[in-house]
Order: C-alpha cells, then structure tokens, then sequence
C-alpha cells in the first residue's frame, strides 16, 4: 500500500489534519503508525480504510487508486477502537455478518466462523450478546470479525487501548503472533510507544499530521531524525538538555562534556539540545559531571530509575521545575533522596539536535 | 456521516422521491391553509413568481456563462466592440427598456404569455461582464491551453473545463438575476396591465392589487383601510412571504459563491 | 377506573348486576357494527404507521443531517394544528371543488362532500386523518431512538460491506424495534378509543355520519343520551382492557421490558 502525498483537510480548518503523508508499506508488513494523541495517525488509518476523505494526494492498494472506493470495495477490514460490536447480535452472528453480505454460501460461513472462534477460543461464547462479554472476550470478537473477511490488509484503531494493563501485555503478543502466522498486511495505530517498538516490524512517528520518520524500531532507537523522535521514542523518554557548543565541547550548566569523536571538526558554535539517553549516564568516572539531586527513585525491580534535578536549572518554586533528568541505576547501589550526585554522560552515547527545528545534527 | 464522494445511484433518487412525496401530502394542506387565510389567489401568485424569476434567471446563466466565457477565451474581430456594447446596454436603466420590450411583445403576440415577462427576465448583460471578468484570468488561460494542447475541440474544453469550474460565478449570476426578477414590479405590470384577469400576476403585483382593492373594502383602497385590522396583518404576512424566497435563495447562492473550486490548479 | 368498574358491574339502580351490562352492551345493535368499524380502521392506520413512519425514519437518517432536519419539520408541521383543527381541515381537503387535491378526488370519481364520505370510505378517511396528524411526531421519535446507535456500529457495518438498505435492515430495525413497539401500543391505545375524528365529522355534516361509528361514540352516545351510564362504562371497559390485551402481545414478542440488551 501506497501513502502519496496524502492530505486531509476538515472543512474550515486553517491546518491539514494529515499533512502530504507519504508512506509504503510491503506486502505482510506490519507497520505501526505511533504519535501523541491528536497527531493524525487514526486519521491516516481511515483514509485507509475509506472512512475519510482525502483531499489532497492519493491512497494506492497493490499499485490502483483507491480514493474513489468504498470500504468494502477495498478488501481491507479493521478493528475499531470500541470494537463497536452489534449489541442486538450473538458472537456467532457478529462474526458471520460480513460474510452474509458478501453472500457467502452458508457452509463456508459456518465454516470460516468455526475456524476462528477456534483461534480466538471463543467456542464458548458463540451465544452470547455483546453485552455479556468481557472486555478481553470483545476486543476477541472484533478481531475475529476481521479475519474471518480474509482481507488482503488488516487496519487496527488502538485495540488494546481498552483493556486493563496485564490483559494489554498478553494480548499484544498474541497479535503479534497471529499476525505472523496469517502474513496479513497489518496498519496498527497506538499512542503506546512500547507497543509500537515490540510489535512493528516497522515504527511510523507522526506528529501534528506531518511524518516524523519511519523505520525498524531498532533505527529509530539509535537514529532518531529529530528531536521529538528521540524523546517520543524509549522508555522511560530520552534525556533532552540545553547546552552551548565552545571550542572544548558542550557546556551544560557549568559542566563542559567532552563532543563524540565524530564532531572533533567542531560543529559550528551555538545553543543546541543535547540528548542523553537513561541508561547512558554513569554516577561516577573521570572528570567533572554534572551536578545534580535526586528527587526520587524509581525501583522496578532488575533496575531502577533516578530521577535528578539539575542544580544549574533548579528553580526556587517547586511548580517552576525543570523536567527531571533520568538515569537508570543498578537497585542494589541507588543513592538516596536527596542526596547530591555528578551524572558522567557517556561520550559516544551523546545525540545533538539543533535548538530550533529540533533536526538531528550529524556529521 | 458522508465521507468517501458517494456516486447518485438509483435508490438515493428513489429515496428522495419517496420522502418528498410524503413532505408534500404533509405540507400542502398546511400551506394551502395559510394561503386561505390570507386571501386572493396567493398562491398562484407565488407559484408565477417563482416560475417566472427561475425560468428567466434559467435562461441568463445559459446565455451569460458561455457568453463571458467566449469573450474572455477566444479573440475574434469584433471582441473589444461587443464587450464595449454590452457594457452600454448595462448602463441603460432597465425601466427605460420596457416599454420597447413592451412594444415587441405586443407585435408577437405574446402578451398574455408567460414569455412576455421570462424573455425579459433572461436579458441580464451584466452577468456576461461579470462571467467575462470571471473567465478573464491567467489559471483559467492555463487550463484552457493546456486542454487544447491535450487534443480537446472547443465544444470539449467548454464542457469538460469551463462548465465544471463556472460554479461561483453561475451561482453569482442566478442570484443577482433572480432577486431582480423576483422583485421586479415594472416590467411586469406594463406587461400585464391590458389583461382582464389577475391569473398572469407575479406575487409583487398580486400585492398591489390587494393593497389597491376596492371592492371588499366599498371603494376604499384596501391599504387605507382604518377601520378592520385584518389587512395590515395579511399585508405584513404577504410581504415576510415576499421576502423569505429571496432570503433562501441568498442562503443557497452563498454555499455555491464561496466554493472556491479552482484550488490546486499550480499543485 | 375504579369508577368505571363499579358503575360496569351494577345497573342503573345500584343493584351488582355482574356481568349483564357487558352482555347488555354487546347486543346492543350499534355495538359489533362500531367495533368492526374501528377494528377497520386500526389495520389501516396501524399498518401504515409502522411501514411508513418506520421506512421514512430510517430513509431520513440516511440523508445528511439538515436535510433530514428539513423534511422532519415538514412532516411534523400536520402536528402543530389541534386534533379538530386538522378534521376541518381535511373536510375542505375532501371536497372536490376547494382541495388542491382536486384532481385526485375527481379521478376517483367524487363529484360532491357526500361522496368523499361514503360510508365504505370512513374507516381509510379517518385513518389518513390520523396518519396525516400523528406520523411527523413519531418520526421525530424514531429519529431520537436512531440517534442511540453509536457511530461506531454503523461505521462498522460500512466496514463490513452494508449498504444503505442492509444496514437500515440488518442493523438498525433491530436496534430500534422497543422503540417501535411502544409505537403500535400507543397507537393501539389511542386509536381503539377514537372518538374525535367521527364525532366532529357526524357534526360537521349534519349527521351524514353515522353518531355511534365506533365504540368510544356510541359508549358517549348510551351515556348522555341514553343515561345508560353502565352500558357505557362496559364499553369503556371493553376497550382498556383489548388495549392491555395488544401491549401484553406486542410486549411479549419484543420483550420490551428486558432491562439491559
């Protein structure tokens, strides 16, 4: 599938909602569109679907254009996000629908509903209405509602968006591996960063309707293209610091931290933001750190998390704080609340964006 | 609820068709009742005014659009001249051509016609300079040379391009012109004074005539009529009826003005 | 009601007389003539207003909203006149010389009022009165319970390939079915106990039309004409009770009162 310079506009709106998107997207991928709430990834995904109009730009499904289809002419079927069963319908009757429509010879139907209540071990549910379904049991029914079609791409509204956090974690999974076994091409819309990275085989940013950057996750992690990437991106989200560019290396606050070798041949001279990723700060090494406090301490388990203030952007008033910096420690040897520490950076680990745009600086 | 352009399939006709049926056994004894309250024979009045100010507002937009549109694309001997005489018979006030108009229709025979006063309502030179000026610009010279150059015949580049994006200005023009029409008084009272019978009356001289009525009123015209309050009430009413055409069709011409359909062109 | 029982169940006199007033109204011979009048009249209207309020309602909600909201209005306007308003109104709509239906009313073949009313055609007119009156509220009705449905649902069946009239079928009829059993009952209700209508048209043309056409009629007839109070609180009786009988069946079909879906 084909994203070509794809725009959206609401009527009376002085910005596009989707923004001259342009995406491919390979046969049985599984592609996830991610982005802050309100950034226009559900908004692409129904363009998709033919659920919105596109007004600038075209939609292409195996080489044809398909803004002039309707949704059913298309072959795609989707999972919304309140799964949006018929209440009035039993499980059985939910799934067959499509297929009635499509005038399906009964036994097919029979056969084809059967079959993937078995996937989704609904056997037990066939009789029941919606209504006395749990939220785990529907989010089922609506995704076998969409398989049953066997469409040649499957669209997904945050499905999991619904469901209580253990029940998000073990499905995610399985759709994964669903997905895997059925080799559909899947669009999965989520704000969930962490389903993006563990599901996608490939993770789309957007934000405000323009495409940040699409790419394996792994990419994204280590190549962010700008700075909202880089902090969208990970969990808990990438360091991003002010800092001043001199003739030694970035000052930050009054500390100077040594440049990656990369950009030796300074960079020019100037503000930019520096970004340092949690696991990618020591408590200790040679030379000065960064002075900071520690506000809190995050324990997790196998790690921990240190939340810092930074002393050079400490502010009288508490309400007026600077976002605090994280840095993932070993549980065993985190230091107190309170107390004050020097955060060594890792020299190669550093990723510079310039100030303004926010575009990542590379040589 | 729309979304995806939906193509005008059969069962969309019929399912209007359907609803309007029963809208019109609904609403016309209503509307029949109101107009019986009024008096007169209202609405034969509304109904010539609505056919008279729709058929000629029909023929200006015909003639008007292509005829702007072939001044503004084409150069031919002559052009300056005939855009130079249109924009005199503009100029002229209309209640000067009326009783020309009213002599030529006389000579045809059409006087107790309908066309007497339709022919009329479709002379509209300014919507040909308004459509001209439409047509008249630097996209609209792009489009119709790169039609050209794409092996369209004239008939072709009119209809496939012309036609299409001639919708602000048509809607322009059918405003302007019904308005005009609708509450025009002159031409049709000129026209249709000699007759002996109010059946050809257009709703402004229908309400003349009850303002000027002597016989309810023993040969007081109606509209000094002290003594009933009943006439004030029905003038009023026949005047807000008089009104609220125009004011529909101004809601109407505003959505159809401002669609801006030539967006994109230089994409 | 209680009222109504007592004087049921007693004659004139006060004596508990059991079930001879109900006998007693039943062979009266105006009786079975005005129930099979109403009964007429009730498959009429009845049918026409669950076929075409329910078809119009799903057909409006197919149309963009101020569309739909515009034809509404229309159908809703008849609802505006008082009940004895649109009777008149409907006289002058009968007469083939003042209605704009003239031409319909001389195809058929009346000449004359009298005509228009011929007894046979009674239980169509009044239905159509009634139909013409009542239809634009219900549809607003309807057009409430239709708005119950959740986007979501009907996007799915675009989804799933529904076509206008597969979803208004499929999906929407049977979300709205309560709805529109509480319709029929109320109609039922309303019309068993029609009154209005004939009366007004019994007056209006001189007794052209029979005083005792249905059975609220002649109940009204036997109680201030007759003084026959017990006779008529029978007949009243009589009619709440075939009203209750329609809400039970209608009710159990749809199970109307399951909470929940």
């Amino acid at each position: 599938m084909t994203y070509s310079s794809a725009s959206r506009i609401y009527p009376k709106a002085t910005t596009k909602a989707i923004n001259e998107l342009s995406l491919e997207i390979g046969d049985g991928e599984f592609i996830v569109l991610v982005g802050p709430s309100g950034c226009g990834k559900t908004t692409s995904l129904r363009m998709l679907a033919g659920l919105e109009q596109v007004d600038e730009g075209d939609i292409l499904i195996d080489g044809q254009s398909v803004v002039h289809l309707a949704p059913r002419e298309r072959d795609i079927a989707m999972v919304l996000q309140n799964f949006a069963l018929y209440p009035h319908m039993n499980v059985a009757d939910n799934l067959g629908f499509a297929l009635r429509i499509a005038k399906l010879p009964k036994p097919e139907i029979k056969a084809r509903v059967a079959e993937v209540a078995k996937i989704l071990e609904l056997e037990d549910y066939m009789d029941r209405k919606p209504a006395q379904l749990s939220g785990g049991q529907r989010q089922r029914v609506a995704m076998g509602r969409a398989i049953v079609r066997q469409p040649r791409v499957f669209l997904m509204d945050e499905p999991l968006s619904n469901l209580d956090a253990k029940l998000r974690v073990a499905t995610r999974s399985e759709i994964a591996s669903l997905q895997r076994r059925l080799g559909v091409t899947t669009v999965y819309v989520t704000h969930d960063q962490v389903e993006a990275m563990t599901m996608g085989d490939r993770v789309a940013v957007i934000k405000d309707g323009v495409l940040q950057q699409v790419d394996v996750p792994s990419v994204l992690y280590e190549s962010p293209v700008n700075a909202f990437v880089a902090g969208f991106i990970g969990s808990p989200a990438m360091n991003l610091i002010e800092g001043t560019i001199g003739p030694d290396g970035v000052t930050v606050g009054s500390t100077i931290l040594p440049l990656p070798r990369q950009f030796e041949r300074a960079v020019g001279s100037g503000r930019v933001t520096v970004g340092v990723r949690p696991e990618s700060v020591a408590l200790g090494g040679e030379g000065k750190g960064i002075p900071a406090v520690v506000n809190l301490v995050e324990e997790l388990g196998a790690e921990a998390y240190l939340y810092a203030q930074l002393e050079h952007t400490a502010r009288r008033s508490a309400l007026a704080a600077a976002p605090d910096f994280i840095v993932r420690v070993d549980p065993k040897s985190a230091p107190r609340v309170g107390s004050r520490i020097e955060l060594h950076v890792k020299r190669q680990s550093m990723l510079l964006f310039d100030i303004e745009s926010g575009a990542r600086i590379s040589v | 609820m729309h979304l995806v352009r939906r193509r005008i399939s059969a069962a969309r006709v019929g399912a209007y068709a359907v609803v309007t049926i029963f809208a019109v056994f609904f609403g016309v004894p209503v509307v029949w009742l109101v107009l019986e309250a009024i008096g007169g024979n209202l609405g034969l009045w509304l109904f010539n005014s609505a056919f008279y100010s729709t058929a000629g507002t029909a023929i200006a937009v015909g003639v008007c659009v292509p005829a702007g549109y072939a001044i503004a694309t084409h150069d031919f001997p002559g052009r300056r001249g005939l855009l130079i005489l249109t924009m005199l018979v503009m100029l002229i006030p209309t209640s000067a051509l009326v009783l020309p108009l009213f002599l030529e229709a006389n000579s045809v025979h059409l006087l107790s016609s309908p066309l007497a006063v339709i022919l009329p309502y479709g002379l509209f030179p300014f919507g040909v300079y308004l459509s001209y000026l439409y047509f008249n610009t630097e996209r609209f010279d792009v489009l119709v040379q790169t039609a050209r150059l794409d092996g369209c015949n004239e008939r072709q580049v009119f209809r496939r391009i012309a036609v299409p994006l001639s919708a602000p200005v048509a809607a322009l023009i059918a405003f302007l012109n019904f308005v005009a029409s609708w509450t025009n008084f002159f031409l049709p009272w000129v026209m249709y004074w000699s007759l002996d019978t109010t059946k050809r009356y257009p709703l402004a001289l229908g309400i003349a005539q009850q303002l000027f009525d002597r016989e309810t009123f023993g040969n007081v015209p109606a509209v000094l009529n002290l003594r009933t309050t009943s006439p004030p009430s029905s003038i009023a009413f026949l005047l807000l009826v008089t009104g609220a055409p125009v004011v529909v069709v101004f809601v109407f011409a505003q959505r159809w003005i401002g669609s801006g359909r030539v967006q994109g062109v230089f994409r | 009601m209680g009222y109504a029982i007592d004087l049921a169940l007693t004659s004139f006199t006060g004596h508990f007389t059991g079930a001879a007033n109900f006998v007693g109204a039943l062979h009266n011979p105006n009786f079975v003539p005005a129930v099979e009048n109403v009964a007429t009249f009730l498959g009429i209207w009845l049918t026409a207003l669950v076929v075409f309020v329910v078809g119009l309602s799903l057909i409006l909600h197919s149309f963009h909203r101020r569309v739909a909201a515009a034809f509404r209005f229309v159908l809703y306007l008849p609802a505006a006149l008082a009940g004895s308003a649109s009777v008149m109104l409907w006289l002058f709509m009968l007469q083939p010389g003042k209605s704009p239906w003239s031409f319909v009313l001389s195809r058929l073949g009346y000449h004359s009022l009298g005509e228009s009313l011929a007894p046979a055609h009674l239980p169509v007119i009044f239905a159509l009165i009634a139909f013409w009156s009542g239809a634009g509220a219900w549809i607003v009705v309807m057009y409430g319970a239709l708005a119950t449905i959740p986007d979501e649902v009907l996007e799915s069946a675009r989804l799933d390939g529904a076509g206008a009239w597969r979803t208004a079928v499929s999906v929407k009829l049977p979300l709205i079915k309560r709805w529109v059993a509480y319709m029929v009952v109320g109609a039922f209700a309303a019309g068993s106990q029609l009154f209005v209508e004939p009366q007004l048209v019994t007056e209006a043309t001189g007794s052209v039309v029979n005083a005792t056409w249905s059975p609220n009629q002649l109940a009204f007839y036997l109680s201030f004409r007759l003084d026959n109070f017990n006779y008529a609180a029978a007949i009243w009786i009589d009619l709440l009770v075939a009203a209750l009988i329609c809400a039970a069946l209608v009710l159990l079909r749809t199970r109307l009162f399951e909470v929940g879906h």
